[in-house]
């Protein structure tokens, strides 16, 4: 592998680890709000890490993943990739957006987020499913990179 | 100084970091419920024992995922497929999921207390059998599952017991 796609993948990796422990870290924060600035500058985190990682893991898989490490893998362990790949590469595409969609809200609706507990209760529930899902791709690129030997 | 060895040494910094602040956690908080009551001061070194905890998890979890990618990079693939490794994420999944109840108050003392001093004690244990490569296999089977449901077992009982024993630590200090 070389230098440059080492890096790729270990920026696409380490990005994505930061983007799902800052979805964490705001989805805490609003299960008892507080006015302050922590749960919205996690969101904002969260959503440049996953655009990040995505670019990053994006430019691996199109220019190597796919001549290189794709065939080792259908070879050895076939449902490592079709199975969690192509789940990984589908569901990821929302992730970003879902996170800037959860950053905008926290932004635009601050304050009611304080005082209307419908609203705090389901954007409290997009931002564990967008840490849930992350966590699910994060393990699944664990056994995508298992299944490489 | 090689990557992998200061990624291990961070590793083991914020393991050492989580593991010590959580032991904290439960000696302040027994200090703390000693008169059934926790005073502003008490309560300010039980929320400094939180913030240190967060530090070794932050730490840990980075300088974690940093050592598998190193090892994917140098395609070291054993670690990927190691039991205890897989063992030890699943523990860190629960020590987040544990910290968000306890945020909600959606788990009680008995169970939250018991799932963060022991996962935190866990992970640092299985940490080391991981970097010795020690097998775990109660079952005996040499398989994947066998090796991952073994660590979970010993896991799953020693909440239990950890909890049995915290609970009567609280008792025995507050009655």
């Amino acid at each position: 592998m070389s230098p440059l796609f080492a890096t790729l993948l270990s920026a696409h990796i380490l990005l994505g680890v930061i983007g799902v422990s800052a979805s964490v870290v705001a989805a805490y924060c609003l299960i008892r709000p507080k006015i302050d600035a922590l749960p919205l500058r996690a969101a904002w985190i969260a959503t440049l890490s996953y655009i990040l990682s995505w670019l990053s893991g994006g430019w691996y898989y199109w220019k190597f993943y796919g001549a290189s490490v794709k065939p080792a893998i259908l070879e050895n362990t076939p449902w490592a990739h079709l199975i969690f790949m192509e789940a990984k590469e589908h569901v990821f595409l929302f992730l970003p957006f879902a996170a800037l969609v959860f950053s905008l809200v926290l932004y635009t609706h601050k304050e009611a987020l304080i005082s209307d507990d419908t609203l705090r209760k389901q954007t409290l529930f997009l931002a564990l499913a967008i840490a849930g899902i992350a966590v699910i791709i994060t393990l699944s690129g664990v056994l995508i990179s298992g299944g490489s030997r | 100084m090689n990557i992998e060895l200061a990624l291990l040494i961070i590793h083991i910094v914020g393991t050492i970091i989580g593991v010590g602040g959580a032991t904290l956690i439960e000696v302040h908080l027994n200090q703390a419920l000693r008169d059934k009551n926790i005073s502003t001061d008490e309560g300010a070194f039980l929320k400094l024992d939180y913030k240190v905890v967060r530090v070794g998890l932050i730490l840990a979890v980075l300088s974690g995922f940093g050592l598998l990618a190193y090892h994917r990079v140098m395609e070291h693939y054993g670690v990927m497929t190691n039991p205890i490794v897989w063992s030890k994420l699943l523990i860190v999944i629960i020590i987040a999921i544990n910290t968000l109840l306890l945020q909600a108050r959606r788990i009680n003392l008995y169970w939250g207390a018991a799932f963060s001093f022991v996962s935190w004690w866990a992970a640092g244990i299985f940490g080391v059998f991981v970097t010795e490569r020690v097998p775990i296999d109660i079952f005996g089977k040499g398989s994947f599952i066998s090796s991952f449901g073994s660590v979970m077992l010993i896991y799953g009982v020693s909440v239990i017991v950890g909890a049995v024993i915290l609970h009567a630590i609280r008792n025995k200090i507050t009655a």
